[in-house]
């Protein structure tokens, strides 16, 4: 090289450098990152087929032991029973509800099944610090009520709003969400009570993956019955529970702001920095400390020479 | 249920089958049963006495058993593989439809020439199926319509009496 | 307590001896020198105490009716809506006021700023007592408060980031009453146990810097886990870890600054030399540093809309209130701050830190309650929950003001 190197083209190249390596990160690979157990289970949810007969709720009622309603399955006018202007949300008495959708255009109301959708990376388990959720090979995301403390952060965490908490009681609260079944089904093969009583056939049980060609297949035979997509096999990083409709999913009461990345990639951020911080913190600090007080050191030092050097 | 009809379509079938002048077409809508007894959900639901003959009258058989009789399928999309039908065995709802999801037993590492892999359990067959045209061609859509409740179904739906 | 001040020389208890030689005992410690039916007479002159007995009154038995019957019975136990304003203010927003304790702390002994010492003892104090209550707060809005120890003891959801922050509240709540105790051991007459204390005064100092740093990032972190619920503005996945941790900076030299104002005016028989002569000094260099830090945040936050792209929400209603927000909260008080730091203008800086506080809270409200589930109806807490709320602030507010009245925290405990 002709040129010499001083320290100022050095100083320059090396601030250039740092800039374009800044800017000029290469992006994470953009494919979808979901992490399954091969052979997991999902439903799959038709919205064309539900007719709001609400046999789901019943099953599921039986089958978990929950308390007696209300008003009986049969009655339909729980569709109009909206708290704050909203559709039904799940309780600690319901772990899933079935809302009526009447949507412009329409000669027939649409009617959606809300249920824990059994994520394949779970906000509340990601979120939860004493690793109170568990996402079996089988797919379900399930509880355990004996190292819940009651933060309820899962409750924030999940996109879907799901959980809920037992507020009522004081000394034997827990959160309460749909299982899968899996203590009396899923562990054996079996389908939930909710698909297994519905009459329509609107919940398809199968493994992901194959009840995922199942969605792809029937929008393919009934061409413009149904929206070209699959919700959930890559919202917050992918679901158990997925759902085919025949308008556009926000109409239905779905959330489509959720993005395809797990919830916990948003939080990485943080997470990320956590190590560098416990590392680089001690040093740092103690050089600032050994900065600061120099003068200080020096003057000690200075005094203690002096003594010795008086002697 | 499903015992009973595919014990009366047997028969049936048989029967015209032994009968000598008959050759392989189309089944004639003469032989088919007047009434049938759909007493599937019988748990939670009464049994259904269906009225086939009155259905007979108003569509045809492809209208409800796809090419099973015969007859080229209602749904075009069917006619990709099944343009030229021939009658199959038993054309009852349960001789194809399981009491089981599909779903639940397939496995897409098996048998991948298998086509029908979204086919319907058989609750399921017959209410998109009957339920469906209803909604379309004017019917009873109600549950209760067809089938009432037994104590069991009362229990199960949280019914007060 | 200013007359009783004029009255008896003895008083207030500065040392562990009276003026005659004699050793103060821990009961009149406890009263302040003062006489039982003294004592009871400066406690009924006091107009806060009847608020105070006012707020106990309906409080105390919220408190009771919140353990026996449960939650439900004090907030509306909404499930879109897990957390409330016994979170949203006793722990969102007191910790950032509590940052105190390693922002005066780190000034002191790792910067070596001597200047600040005689507010050093405040400052570490304010922190103790807001993480303190902080847990209170945390205490009665779990739903199984006798499993707090659960994460660090029986399960770890090791990824979660509130497990970083229960470890590290934990953690730094035995670092700060490590800090606190030279001046209980001083007023317990026991100078000698300060030594092993002062030995590891720059660990402390050090480890007070990563765990502060790391849970008040950790509180915006935590946020992040409902991208979708928080109004954009609000909420920034990115940098909502460093708005928070930069924020705690310039809220807890504000908190120190509000006390100290409150102490030397309300308190001012309580306040020693160093104290007194020094606070206005001390308060400008407070604002100064408060200043620079807001001028970070502001920076950040512009950072974080361009990053997010979401200029177009200034322009709605939301957008406004953002606006209010960050103008009231943060510009108004910066610019208040510098001004007071550069023309000496005491009186403006500490108007500043009030505003500065009441705009921490407001921003923590405003991510936890306000601008949360934006796109759904508006949660209004129960009355029974903001009653229970001032309650357990009230009760923070007794503690503080008990140790501040007793122990050496603004003046220098004569020892013999």
């Amino acid at each position: 090289m002709s040129k010499k190197i001083t320290r100022r083209s050095l100083l320059k190249s090396g601030v250039a450098g740092s800039i374009a390596a800044l800017l000029l990160r290469s992006k994470p690979s953009k494919a979808h990152q979901i992490k399954t157990y091969q052979n997991s289970m999902g439903v799959l949810v038709d919205l064309t087929r539900c007719v709001g007969c609400r046999s789901c709720e019943a099953a599921c009622n039986a089958e978990q032991n929950m308390p007696v309603p209300a008003k009986p399955f049969t009655d339909q006018s729980v569709f109009d029973e909206g708290v704050h202007g909203h559709k039904r949300r799940t309780d600690e008495n319901s772990l899933t509800v079935v809302n009526r959708y009447d949507v412009p255009g329409l000669d027939h109301p649409l009617f959606r099944k809300v249920q824990c959708n059994h994520c394949q990376e779970p906000a509340c388990l990601t979120s939860c610090f004493v690793a109170a959720y568990t996402k079996t090979p089988e797919g379900a995301v399930i509880y355990n009520k004996d190292v819940c403390v009651g933060c309820r952060t899962c409750m924030i965490a999940c996109p879907f709003y799901i959980p809920t908490f037992r507020y009522s009681s004081a000394f034997d609260p827990s959160i309460v969400k749909c299982i899968f079944c899996y203590d009396t089904r899923l562990k054996h093969g079996r389908p939930p009570a909710c698909v297994e009583a519905c009459p329509q056939e609107a919940l398809t049980f199968g493994k992901r993956k194959d009840i995922i060609k199942i969605g792809r297949r029937r929008i393919e035979e009934n061409k413009g019955q149904y929206e070209d997509h699959i919700y959930g096999e890559y919202e917050a990083g992918g679901t158990s529970w997925l759902y085919l409709s025949s308008v556009p999913f926000e109409k239905v009461g779905f959330d489509t702001s959720i993005s395809h990345v797990p919830i916990i990639d948003h939080v990485k951020n943080f997470l990320g920095i956590v190590p560098m911080v416990l590392t680089i913190w001690p040093a740092l600090f103690t050089g600032f400390h050994l900065l600061a007080t120099r003068k200080e050191r020096r003057a000690k030092d200075k005094s203690t020479n002096g003594q010795e050097v008086g002697k | 249920m499903k015992r009973i009809v595919r014990t009366a379509m047997m028969f049936l079938l048989t029967l015209w089958l032994v009968s000598p002048a008959r050759a392989f077409t189309a089944m004639d809508v003469d032989d088919a049963p007047e009434s049938v007894t759909i007493d599937y959900l019988q748990e939670l639901y009464e049994k259904v006495e269906f009225d086939h003959t009155m259905h007979t009258d108003m569509f045809g058989c492809n209208a409800c058993h796809h090419h099973t009789t015969g007859d080229s399928p209602a749904n075009d999309s069917c006619l990709r593989c099944h343009a030229d039908p021939e009658p199959a065995d038993d054309v009852s709802c349960s001789g194809c439809h399981e009491e089981k999801q599909s779903g639940a037993t397939l496995s897409s590492d098996s048998n991948s020439n298998v086509y029908h892999i979204d086919k319907p359990s058989l609750k399921g067959a017959l209410h998109l199926q009957c339920v469906g045209c209803h909604q379309s061609e004017s019917g009873p859509t109600g549950c209760l319509d067809c089938h009432s409740f037994t104590p069991a179904g009362k229990k199960r739906f949280k019914i007060r009496e | 307590m200013k007359m009783f001040a004029c009255q008896n020389e003895n008083v207030p208890v500065t040392g562990s001896n009276k003026k005659d030689g004699t050793r103060w005992g821990l009961k009149e410690r406890l009263l302040l020198g003062l006489t039982f039916a003294q004592y009871r007479q400066q406690f009924q002159r006091n107009p806060v105490n009847w608020m105070l007995l006012l707020i106990f009154i309906v409080g105390v038995p919220l408190l009771l009716q919140r353990y026996i019957f449960g939650i439900a019975s004090i907030t509306h136990g909404s499930n879109d809506y897990p957390w409330g304003l016994i979170i949203g203010f006793g722990l969102f927003g007191m910790v950032p006021l509590s940052a105190s304790g390693f922002l005066l702390g780190t000034t002191v002994s790792l910067f070596g700023r001597e200047d600040f010492h005689p507010i050093e003892r405040l400052a570490l104090l304010n922190g103790l007592l807001g993480y303190f209550f902080a847990v209170v707060y945390l205490e009665v809005d779990l739903g199984m408060p006798w499993r707090l120890p659960y994460p660090m003891v029986v399960s770890y959801g090791t990824g979660a980031v509130l497990f970083l922050v229960a470890w590290h509240v934990a953690t730094y709540l035995s670092v700060q009453i490590a800090e606190v105790l030279p001046a209980l051991f001083e007023w317990l007459d026991k100078p000698n146990w300060k030594y092993y204390i002062k030995r590891i005064t720059l660990g402390l100092t050090v480890s007070g810097i990563i765990l502060s740093t790391l849970h008040q990032g950790a509180l915006g972190a935590l946020f992040t886990y409902a991208p979708t619920k928080i109004h954009p503005l609000w909420i920034s996945t990115e940098f909502q870890w460093i708005h928070f941790l930069c924020s705690a900076v310039f809220a807890g030299l504000s908190m120190v600054i509000v006390s100290s104002t409150l102490i030397n005016k309300y308190m001012h028989w309580r306040c020693g030399k160093a104290f007194r002569e020094n606070l206005d000094k001390m308060t400008l260099g407070m604002a100064k540093g408060a200043s620079y830090a807001m001028f970070t945040y502001l920076v950040i936050k512009l950072v974080a809309i361009a990053h997010g792209r979401d200029w177009e929400y200034l322009l709605t209603g939301w957008g406004l209130y953002y606006l209010l927000e960050i103008g009231v909260g943060v510009v108004l008080p910066m610019m208040m701050f510098a001004k007071g730091a550069r023309d000496g203008w005491v009186g403006l800086i500490r108007v500043a830190a009030f505003i500065t506080v009441i705009g921490i809270i407001w921003n923590r409200l405003n991510t936890s309650l306000v601008c949360f589930n934006w796109q759904m109806y508006q949660e209004i807490p129960r009355w029974k929950e903001v009653w229970l709320t001032v309650t357990l602030y009230a009760l923070y507010f007794i503690t503080y003001r008990f140790i501040v009245y007793r122990l050496p925290i603004v003046y220098d405990w004569k020892e013999s």
